[in-house]
């Protein structure tokens, strides 16, 4: 929720700047010399490892993934700013069916050649986690695995930092990015509690799962193209396809708090689960608007 | 006009008798109560969530009752009388709903198995550790005694009653099982209540 609001202010600042051009000094040379706004639809694709159930929940083989179709479809925005002195700023935002606009990537670009620069930025994006409370219902034999008879889901969000080399192809009305990013990222962290009753007796229990951070090493490579459709005096439109690609190999580790009977009769234990690949491929296309 | 004139009459008379109506004051002062009886009631705790039960069967290490520690409606029912029959009339003309305040507070309950439990517990033994009451905020449970601040209020709404889940945390090792249940006042009256004799299944 609190991503959700900094990133709908960061967004309403980040186009009212845009099109207040504050940085443009009087008299002076522009520091945005041009600006491409773009509005897209895409899809995201996730592919993660799935292991067979230990004793320990391993929350990353309960993130959502469905084998046939794309997992999460969005609808996307986003500014191009190129600034002066070969330096160049990327914004996205995108949403979900929700409307939220918490998927969002930013990054400063500088080119110190023509066709070669670098690229460095943060981005996040949320997925969701259903249904690990199943874990519960098939391992804990004897047991309700969890009372809570709702369907469990929840968001989890992974957010990085990064940084690559970026390859830039111009032929006339074609533009072509080639970005491979690499980076770390993590995990947002959460708690989940499992209530559960012994079949057929008194007994209770209730399991507290506290997460912890998950940094792990990425690599994410991008590539856009845009086609010129339109050109203006002014303004020129176009099309513009975006795809990427990112794998990370992470676990979800935590503090599992077992209480039995009473809260003062506690088990405390953390839980180093095994790493899961993960993979997540992106498509998007969308129109574009250079002034 | 005339029409016009005679419909906002009739309205306005209509909204200022319902007005009326929500003017009459629910007396402040509760029904004063002396705690009396326990009544107890049969606990089916075998699923996934706890239900009364009329049948007199348990599993034997899913035994639990709700006891309940009340006052007598009859004295209430005349202590109601004697004491404001005005308020009483004025309430229910209201829809007030009826409040009640205890002369004692909850002391101690104490709980006396009828039945021999297992080789270590027999009849007759106190066995009031074994039980546990569900914690107020929570899933789990807590001791009986840590249960006396919430069971012991000033004013008890609706029904003039203290009402207690007890679930008993051993795994009974006998084919029945009967229990007396002894609360113990702040003017130090005892007042006991048996459970019914309970026909245990084995829970495993």
């Amino acid at each position: 929720m609190k991503s959700n609001k900094l990133s709908l202010r960061i967004l309403a600042v980040v186009f009212l700047m845009a099109f207040l051009n504050p940085f443009q000094a009087r008299g002076q040379e522009k520091l945005v010399e041009s600006y491409q706004a773009a509005v897209w639809f895409g899809v995201r694709d996730v592919n993660r490892d799935s292991f067979p159930n230990t004793e320990n929940l391993d929350f990353l083989n309960y993130l959502y993934s469905d084998s046939e179709m794309s997992d999460y479809q969005y609808l996307g925005v986003s500014l191009h700013l190129c600034l002066r002195g070969n330096w160049e700023a990327d914004i996205k935002f995108a949403m979900y069916d929700d409307f939220a606009p918490n998927n969002f990537s930013f990054s400063a670009l500088y080119f110190p050649f023509k066709h070669i620069g670098f690229n460095a930025g943060f981005f996040s994006y949320p997925q969701l986690m259903n249904e690990f409370n199943m874990f519960h219902r098939l391992t804990d034999a004897g047991y309700y695995g969890d009372i809570d008879n709702n369907f469990r889901q929840r968001y989890v969000y992974e957010s990085g930092i990064m940084a690559g080399p970026v390859f830039r192809f111009d032929y006339h009305s074609f533009h072509a990015f080639i970005k491979l990013n690499g980076g770390m990222s993590s995990i947002s962290t959460f708690k989940e509690k499992v209530n559960q009753k012994e079949i057929n007796t008194n007994k209770r229990r209730e399991i507290r799962y506290s997460t912890k951070a998950s940094p792990a090493f990425f690599f994410f490579p991008e590539a856009e193209f845009n086609i010129d459709l339109y050109k203006g005096a002014k303004t020129t439109v176009g099309l513009q396809a975006l795809a990427s690609w990112y794998t990370v190999s992470r676990s979800i580790d935590y503090t599992r708090i077992t209480y039995t009977w009473e809260y003062d009769e506690e088990v405390n234990e953390d839980i180093i689960n095994p790493k899961h690949g993960f993979k997540k491929v992106e498509a998007s296309l969308g129109l574009y608007f250079r002034w | 006009m005339k029409h016009y004139l005679r419909i906002l009459a009739i309205i306005s008379i209509a909204f200022s008798i319902r007005v009326l109506q929500s003017c009459c004051s629910c007396g402040d002062e509760p029904i004063k109560f002396d705690f009396s009886s326990v009544i107890i009631k049969n606990l089916d705790n075998s699923g996934s969530y706890v239900t009364f039960t009329d049948a007199n069967q348990m599993y034997s290490s899913a035994v639990a009752f709700e006891v309940s520690i009340t006052g007598d409606m009859a004295l209430v029912g005349n202590a109601m009388k004697d004491f404001s029959l005005a308020s009483f009339a004025e309430a229910n003309a209201c829809e007030c709903s009826t409040s009640y305040s205890p002369n004692q507070t909850i002391k101690d309950i104490s709980i006396t198995t009828l039945k021999q439990m297992s080789a270590e517990t027999d009849s007759g033994m106190v066995v009031t550790s074994l039980f546990v009451t569900e914690v107020a905020d929570g899933y789990l449970y807590e001791p009986l005694a840590n249960a006396f601040e919430r069971l012991n209020q000033e004013i008890y709404s609706d029904d003039p009653t203290a009402k207690l889940k007890i679930f008993c945390k051993e795994n009974i090792l006998n084919d029945t099982a009967c229990f007396a249940v002894t609360v113990t006042l702040s003017d130090n009256t005892k007042i006991t209540a048996e459970t019914a004799k309970i026909l245990l299944t084995a829970s495993k």
